[in-house]
């Protein structure tokens, strides 16, 4: 049995304008030890699901008309180790959170109270679910700090949250989750703050934690790039469905889904040259609350003429297999797919015709100013940008490996033996 | 010089209070049933509305008991050397006692000169120069010391430096001989050659000039005794040694006074105080709507500083029977009037001065004070009801026409030679609301027959030091027509009229004779009438001829005989007007409760 | 922290030194300016009917012939080290902080201010604490509610506290509960060592009174405050790690919203010290304020500058202790 299992999770908030619905049929699964990357634009719903995994959508003081569940609706079944978390009641939810599933958020900083210290609050993360003395739960504090890489955990468990550096404090927010040993770790961002450098190393923490404490890890972003890094199966969403799930491997070097296609494309790259515009998906994410009928990316899709007829915009593609654990929601045949897949692919050899301009200097992805900016996912040229310069883009024949060393002039010679080609079916 | 009354000046939060409250008017408390009570006392003086002006509320022998005062300020001073407020000259008796002072008696008797400390009423020498008093023996001070003339000498001598005591009057200093004496604490080692005490129970005061109104001068409490090894100057004020029927217990500044009985106190010390209850309590600094409300509720038995009820308790008393019975309204020793200055064009013409007299609204004036219970009787002579000489005359009409004569003043007008009215300056206290009504009201009436006041409003504090008390500065601004009020200092014609209008008393700053009135006749009865050698019927003539010929050179224009509506708790006994201080007398109180 | 403190302190000294030298010239300079001089303005400080003499006896006892900053600076002297006073038979000696004798009854001014502090103290703290509590507590509740009626009905109750001037609603309760139905005859100031029952119970009305007023701001306030701190990241993680609702509310919510109710409150309680002068005109009772309006209404100038140095004082102070409980509460001021 998976430690995690979704089934047609379905969120809608009711909203004055109309019923939102942020979360319309989502089913996936994760085992132990497993790590599932969320991929998916702003208003995809990804952030919706881990919050409803955690039951933080649950009636909360504050909210206009507050009582349970403040007109937010979740049907479905969230099944955390055979436990239904939808049906369970606030207590029993709030029991778990912390202690069988912990979250980490996106900016550390306003993530973490301002007037205690980071021991403080890690110490109260550790003894709500666990009955010992303070004592106790200080050194524990302590233990964690230091083995999410805080130098001199003694004295900095004293220090408040203002006083540590942006990486220090990503790693004090993961070791207050780890804190209770948690079997789920949902991490919503957790590096689109920080720079370049140290998302590297929260990454490799996270990874290095995982292997460690055996959890399932749930990262969800909208940055290929850290899917690349960590995760070994990667769910795509796009409003509020999966559109493509499958091993991480599978997903970037075949993606079978017409907006995977957009995502990728949409990538600079620096092992070719480039020799022309970089390609946004065009339009923009559909609203919510009227999603458009059929598939719902049907609106941006350049393929509905290949499908035939209007099935693209009266028929809702089902989540089918199409390769071993590889599941995508279109309408497209295999060949078909795999014959525009070919064309499009970003990584295929260059055609003669396609000459490079020598004068033209390769495409600048190495701008961190646009490192910084995770809130413009609307335009896709910019995920593109958020790659980490310094690692070379996922090739089409295997995803670099970070610790491979740079070629002289930055870019990695894509390796012999990969080229991309489109086998007959 | 005018004994001064505190004003109440209610503040806007009144007003507030005074709409929502007149609007949920109680149902009134329990009153205690009129009638005689319990006690030892002699039937009659049953609880009526005005009876305390006629005669004794509850007469009563009863001992025993706590009468409680409150009030919305402090006192000057409760120093009996060292105060200048009508009401603590009353209050000043239950522990001082001077020389001479007023019958206790309700009615026009409160008037009277009777001995206080002494045994009988003062007498001059053959020259009018020397004034002999005679102490009664065998008193005690509450500290069981006796009293003696020379505690009586000292008790004027401190009063001579105005450095630590200022407050109270001065007439010691101007009447008498030695001028120039510096006071005790200055001077230890002289004395006020100008008082003598031939022996221990004899005092004589040596005058300067003449003057026949000296008992009168010897009833301010600057002269009760007072004992020089206790005398603590600016301090005495917090415990002075008693010579009255009660003594200080406790002094908290600020915040309340408590008086017991004096043990060493015979009722002939004083035979108009007496000694009833066995403890007096005084409430400082209560504000005046907490101060009615508790009146009406029976929580408090007195409102000390002789100001009235305010307007949301008086509509209450005046529409309900069974308060009402214990409400007087009585007069309290105060003249509202308007100077009309002799020597500011046209009003240097008499008949232009009769103009004014006889246009002017009464009824109006009358409303900008309060109206007949509030604020007090239309007025007709510049003597008040009581006063020795007082006559019900009125020249101008204005009990019989109180909306005004117009055809008399224009008649007037005619004869002055200004038939369509002429332009004057007015001038006013602008910080005293009813005054400055009354000043506008004036000006609408003077406007019918084509008299026009230009209004001009001083600040009451320097009214009489830098404005309408300095003719040159009358003269220059044109002040024709100039807004005043009196209190005498005591209640004869004397301490009504002569600094009014008396031609001797003009002085350059600081004056009250703001008419000018220099009027020869008047003049030579004033000095008539200040002759040792005059009997006080005779007094009482020649001030009734200075009213009539002060009316008659139409110099003031009188506007209320002013008045207050008091409220006395059914738990009092002996409550009665006494009419020297225009309020109950404080001297005599007792209580049943 | 301890330079901190001492630069506040520096501070508060130096505004108290510039209250004190503004309230003299009101006093002194302005009517001199105005063309008065040290005869007219004697004058206005001496009895009624006064002689040459007299008012030039008080001209030389107030020093008002001498230079202004002279005057001033006795009168600095006078607070630092005291004076002698010549009382009649004997000279008294005015122990620091000497602000001189009453124009009105000749008695040091200080140990008045003394008399009526505890009167104040007592009506400001007592209010205080429950306009805090209540006020507090309601905006808690109204932020948690919000839109429910419990919510819409504490607000608009707070418009109305916030709206009626003190002595309306004082005289309104005064009417009610003292005259018409007797629960609280009397209310009198009673000292708390004479008879703390009785003591309490007279200060019940004007304690309401007083804190409906504040509790209605701070209900607001608290409202407001809470209703935008729940919406933190940090409210998400605490619950995130599972803490009961009340916990995140209290320690993690209500402890960040409260900071600049906490602020607002320091800087109320010291103005409060000073004098509630409706309230305790309205309930006769004898502090600060009522002394205030005492000391105007007859132009008593020591006792007006010792009751407007007080007040600075505690407002200077309260600002001061405001800045360094900040510090404490809030860790990022620290630095």
């Amino acid at each position: 049995m998976a430690l995690l299992e979704v089934s047609d999770l379905r969120v809608r908030f009711s909203t004055d304008d109309g019923l939102v619905k942020a979360v319309d049929g989502l089913t996936f699964s994760l085992d132990r030890g497993r790590t599932l990357g969320i991929v998916g634009e702003s208003g995809s719903g990804k952030s919706v699901t881990s919050l409803a995994i955690m039951g933080l959508h649950r009636g909360r003081a504050g909210q206009h008309g507050a009582g349970k569940q403040a007109g937010t609706e979740v049907t479905g079944e969230i099944r955390l180790d055979g436990e239904d978390l939808v049906t369970a009641s606030d207590e029993r939810v709030r029991q778990l959170r912390g202690s069988k599933m912990a979250m980490i958020f996106q900016d550390p900083l306003t993530a973490l109270h301002p007037y205690y210290t980071v021991g403080a609050q890690i110490i109260e993360a550790y003894r709500v679910h666990n009955n010992v003395s303070k004592q106790v739960a200080r050194k524990r504090a302590v233990d964690l700090l230091g083995r999410v890489g805080i130098p001199q955990p003694a004295v900095r468990v004293d220090d408040y949250p203002h006083q540590f550096s942006g990486g220090m404090r990503q790693r004090a927010m993961i070791a207050m989750a780890l804190s209770c040993d948690p079997g789920l770790l949902i991490a919503d961002e957790p590096t689109t703050a920080l720079d370049v450098t140290v998302q590297a190393q929260i990454l490799d923490l996270i990874v290095d934690l995982q292997q460690e404490f055996g959890s399932a890890v749930v990262i969800i972003t909208h940055d290929l790039g850290v899917v690349a890094e960590l995760a070994d199966e990667v769910l795509v969403m796009y409003a509020g469905r999966a559109v493509e799930s499958g091993p991480a491997l599978n997903v970037f070097q075949q993606p079978a889904h017409p907006y995977a296609w957009g995502l990728l494309a949409s990538m600079p790259r620096l092992d070719v040259a480039r020799v022309e515009r970089l390609k946004p998906i065009p339009g923009t994410p559909p609203s919510l609350i009227n999603v458009p009928p059929g598939c719902p990316f049907h609106p941006r899709c350049a393929y509905p003429a290949q499908v035939g007829g209007d099935r693209c915009r009266t028929e809702e593609p089902a989540l089918n297999e199409i390769a071993a654990g590889h599941r995508a929601a279109c309408h497209l045949t295999a060949a078909k797919r795999r014959e525009i897949w070919a064309s499009i692919d970003p990584a295929r050899a260059p055609e003669p015709g396609d000459a490079p301009d020598p004068a033209e200097p390769p495409a600048d992805l190495a701008d961190p100013a646009d490192l910084a900016d995770p809130a413009d996912l609307a335009d896709p040229a910019d995920l593109a940008d958020l790659a980490d310069p310094a690692e070379p883009p996922a090739g089409p024949a295997e995803l670099a490996d970070p610790a491979e060393p740079l070629s002289d002039d930055g870019r990695p010679a894509p390796e012999a033996g990969t080229v991309t080609e489109v086998e007959a079916p | 010089m005018k004994r001064r009354r505190t004003l109440a000046f209610s503040a806007a939060a009144a007003v507030v209070a005074a709409l929502t409250l007149a609007a949920c008017s109680s149902s009134g408390s329990s009153t205690g049933s009129g009638g005689s009570t319990a006690g030892t006392g002699t039937s009659g003086g049953a609880a009526a509305y005005n009876a305390a002006t006629t005669g004794v509320v509850n007469p009563s022998t009863k001992k025993g008991g706590t009468v409680s005062f409150a009030l919305s300020s402090t006192p000057d001073s409760f120093d009996p050397g060292n105060t200048y407020l009508a009401w603590v000259w009353n209050f000043s008796r239950l522990y001082a006692t001077p020389l001479t002072t007023f019958k206790s008696a309700p009615g026009s008797a409160g008037n009277t000169l009777v001995p206080g400390l002494a045994t009988s009423l003062g007498t001059a020498s053959a020259n009018g120069l020397v004034w002999t008093y005679h102490i009664r023996q065998g008193l005690k001070f509450s500290d069981g010391e006796p009293i003696t003339s020379a505690d009586v000498k000292y008790a004027v001598e401190r009063t001579y430096d105005r450095s630590v005591l200022e407050n109270g009057p001065n007439y010691f200093q101007t009447l008498l001989a030695d001028p120039t004496y510096k006071g005790p604490y200055k001077d230890p080692k002289g004395n006020l050659t100008s008082v003598t005490t031939p022996d221990k129970y004899t005092i004589q005061f040596h005058l300067v000039a003449p003057f026949a109104d000296f008992n009168y001068v010897a009833s301010i409490p600057q002269d009760a005794p007072v004992p020089q090894d206790k005398d603590t100057g600016a301090n005495y004020q917090l415990n002075p040694v008693s010579s009255g029927p009660y003594m200080f217990s406790s002094y908290t500044l600020n915040k309340q006074a408590t008086l017991v009985d004096n043990p060493n106190w015979t009722p002939s010390e004083d035979p108009q105080a007496q000694q009833n209850a066995t403890k007096v309590t005084v409430a400082l600094n209560v504000n005046s709507d907490d101060i009615d409300n508790r009146l009406l509720a029976g929580d408090l038995d007195l409102e000390a500083q002789g100001l009235g009820v305010g307007a949301a308790a008086r509509a209450k008393i005046l529409s309900n029977p069974s308060l009402q019975k214990n409400a007087d309204d009585a007069f309290i020793n105060r003249l509202w009037f308007v100077y009309l200055n002799t020597k500011v064009a046209p009003l240097n013409n008499l008949a232009c001065r009769q103009a004014i007299e006889y246009a002017a609204d009464k009824t109006d004036m009358q409303t900008a004070f309060g109206g007949p219970v509030a604020g007090g009787a239309i007025g007709t002579t510049a003597l008040l009801p009581g006063q020795g000489g007082y006559a019900k005359i009125d020249d101008y009409k204005a009990v019989t026409e109180p909306a005004g004569d117009v055809t008399d003043a224009k008649a007037a007008l005619a004869k002055c030679g200004k038939p369509n009215g002429f332009t004057i300056g007015a001038s006013y206290r602008s910080d005293r609301p009813a005054e400055t009504a009354s000043a506008q009201a004036l000006q609408a009436s003077l406007a019918k027959v084509g008299i026009t006041l230009q209004l001009h409003g001083y600040p009451s504090g320097t009214y009489y030091s830098d404005f309408a008390g300095v003719p040159n500065f009358v003269h220059s601004h044109n002040l024709g027509v100039l807004f005043g009020g009196w209190s005498p200092d005591w209640p004869d014609g004397y301490g009504m009229l002569d600094e009014l209008v008396n031609g001797n008393t003009i002085v350059p700053a600081g004056n009250t004779n703001i008419s000018e009135e220099n009027n020869p006749k008047v003049n030579a009865l004033f000095a008539d009438a200040a002759k040792t050698t005059t009997t006080t019927a005779q007094a009482s003539a020649d001030y009734a001829q200075i009213d009539q010929l002060v009316m008659g050179d139409a110099v003031i224009l009188p506007e209320v005989y002013a008045k207050a509506l008091y409220y006395r708790s059914p738990n009092l006994t002996n409550v009665y007007v006494e009419a020297a201080f225009g309020e109950y007398n404080y001297a005599v109180l007792g209580t049943n409760s | 922290m301890v330079t901190f403190v001492i630069r506040r302190l520096i501070t508060a000294i130096f505004l108290l030194v510039v209250v004190s030298i503004i309230t003299f010239a009101i006093f002194f300079l302005i009517p001199r300016l105005a063309g008065q001089n040290a005869y007219e303005l004697a004058t206005q400080y001496v009895g009624r009917n006064p002689t040459r003499a007299a008012i030039l006896q008080m001209e030389a006892k107030l020093g008002l012939n001498e230079a202004l900053p002279v005057q001033y600076w006795h009168f600095l002297v006078g607070i630092v080290a005291g004076t002698h006073y010549n009382d009649g038979p004997s000279v008294t000696y005015c122990p620091p902080p000497c602000f001189g004798y009453s124009f009105r009854n000749q008695q040091p001014v200080w140990p008045q201010l003394v008399a009526a502090l505890p009167v104040t103290v007592s009506l400001a703290i007592g209010a205080a604490i429950l306009w805090l509590v209540g006020g507090v507590a309601i905006g808690v509740l109204s932020a948690l509610r919000r839109g429910t009626f419990f919510d819409r009905f504490s607000m608009a109750v707070a418009l109305a506290g916030v709206s009626l001037p003190i002595f309306f609603t004082g005289l309104i309760s005064l009417e009610l509960f003292s005259y018409k139905w007797a629960l609280f005859p009397n209310v009198t100031w009673v000292p708390i060592t004479q008879n703390p029952a009785l003591w309490a119970r007279n200060l019940v009305l004007p304690w309401v009174t007083l804190a409906f007023l504040y509790a209605a701001l701070y209900a607001r306030l608290t409202r407001a405050g809470m209703l935008e701190t729940m919406n933190e990241d940090f409210i998400r993680t605490a619950r995130a790690k599972g803490l009961r609702e009340r916990t995140v509310v209290v320690r993690h919510g209500l402890r960040a919203a409260l900071t600049p109710i906490l602020t607002i409150f320091g800087m109320d309680l010291g103005l409060l010290l000073g004098g509630a002068v409706l309230t305790e005109t309205t309930f006769s009772l004898p502090g600060l304020g009522q002394f205030t309006i005492l000391a105007i209404q007859n132009q008593d100038f020591p006792e007006i500058m010792g009751v407007v140095l007080l007040a600075a004082f505690f407002i200077v102070v309260a600002n001061m202790l405001v800045d360094i409980l900040y510090a404490v509460v809030d860790p990022r001021v620290r630095t």
